[in-house]
């Protein structure tokens, strides 16, 4: 283990953490990870010990914010971060027609992380009659990029050629 | 008819005016008796001696003679101008009457035409008056029709056009809604996020 502190850097989220829900998982996972390592420390000798298992996004989250997770200081700071993050985080909500797959899901969060907010969430929710596209709601906005929003948007196509067709 | 009563009064009226003349020339045959009676009874004396023979029986036959016969055809003259009085008066009144009925017959169709064609004009103009309003009203239903059908049209029209995009989408939706894979939609979306960028930022960056 290691006594350096670890260096003030900037926080990233890596791309299969989501979700406020996979935010809260990730603490609470690295929180019995910490109290893993606490309970072996006290253990006697010879007795058996059973350290937790980390998930794949908790390494990668880890691993992008360069933390040692064998390291109870840079545990603490990333447990630290995380709680300070809960509570200020930026999360965006999407609906979709039917349940995103997880490489969509991934293409969209990198696009928003990318261009929108490198720390924003997303939320998923399902919106059957959408039919195609999306809805996206923010704080204060809900924009509707569904194709009934298109289609009503561009109504006076489909009454101009009505109008043409049933015309004498 | 009439003819007939006419004929019995002449004939009573002739009886009457034969008898009316037969009495009046008998009371004058007595007066006048008497009066030579009075006013000569010096002479009488002395022309009773000789009236038996200028009035004899024969003498006074003749006088009767001429007597009935002037009386008979003075009767008859009277009969006769009686009977022509009778026959202009009844000529004349059959006229009268007959232009007093024609008179009136006419008066009366005057009135009776007059009447007919007040009673006409006020029925034509009762009928223009009628003609006038239903035309009036058929005009103003029309326009009400009219204006019900454009009303009905314009609410129809919008109507449709408010519902069209969810009647495509629902259409749509039911039709290939299964067929739209959400990765095939990716593109559309990231563009459509693209577009809306802006807002998005500016709506994160409020609430920071």
């Amino acid at each position: 283990m290691s006594d350096e502190s670890p260096a003030p850097r900037q926080f990233v989220l890596p791309d299969n953490l989501i979700s406020f829900v996979d935010l809260s998982r990730v603490r609470r996972e690295l929180a019995a990870l910490d109290d893993s390592f606490y309970q072996a420390g006290l253990r006697k000798a010879g007795q058996p010990t059973q350290l937790s298992r980390s998930s794949r996004t908790l390494e990668d989250l880890a691993s992008a914010n360069q933390v040692s997770l064998l390291d109870a200081a840079h545990r603490a700071q990333l447990i630290a971060t995380l709680d300070a993050f809960d509570k200020q985080a930026q999360q965006i909500h999407m609906s979709f027609a039917a349940e995103p797959s997880a490489k969509f899901v991934s293409h969209i969060i990198v696009w928003l992380r990318q261009n929108i907010h490198s720390l924003i969430l997303l939320e998923i929710g399902l919106q059957p009659s959408l039919a195609a596209g999306c809805m996206v709601r923010t704080n204060n906005k809900m924009i509707d990029m569904s194709l009934r929003h298109r289609f009503f948007e561009n109504r006076h196509l489909l009454d101009q050629k009505i109008r043409e067709t049933y015309t004498p | 008819m009439s003819s007939a009563w006419l004929d019995t009064i002449l004939i009573v009226g002739s009886l009457l005016s034969a008898t009316l003349a037969f009495i009046w020339v008998a009371y004058r045959v007595g007066s006048s008796g008497s009066a030579v009676k009075k006013g000569v009874e010096d002479f009488g004396a002395a022309a009773e001696v000789d009236v038996e023979h200028i009035f004899n029986d024969e003498f006074r036959e003749e006088l009767r003679n001429r007597g009935r016969l002037h009386f008979e055809k003075i009767i008859g003259e009277n009969a006769m101008f009686l009977q022509q009085d009778l026959r202009l008066t009844t000529s004349q009144i059959n006229e009268y009457m007959k232009q007093e009925i024609t008179k009136t017959l006419q008066e009366a169709f005057v009135k009776y035409e007059e009447s007919i064609t007040d009673a006409k004009q006020l029925a034509l103009e009762s009928i223009q008056k009628t003609q006038v309003a239903v035309e009036q009203q058929r005009e103003l239903m029309g326009q009400q029709l009219s204006n019900e059908i454009s009303a009905e049209k314009k609410r129809s029209l919008e109507r449709f056009e408010n519902n069209m995009a969810d009647i495509v989408n629902h259409y749509v939706l039911a039709a290939i809604g299964n067929q739209i894979s959400l990765d095939d939609q990716l593109d559309y979306i990231l563009a459509e996020l693209e577009r809306n960028k802006p807002a998005i930022i500016e709506d994160i960056n409020a609430g920071n």
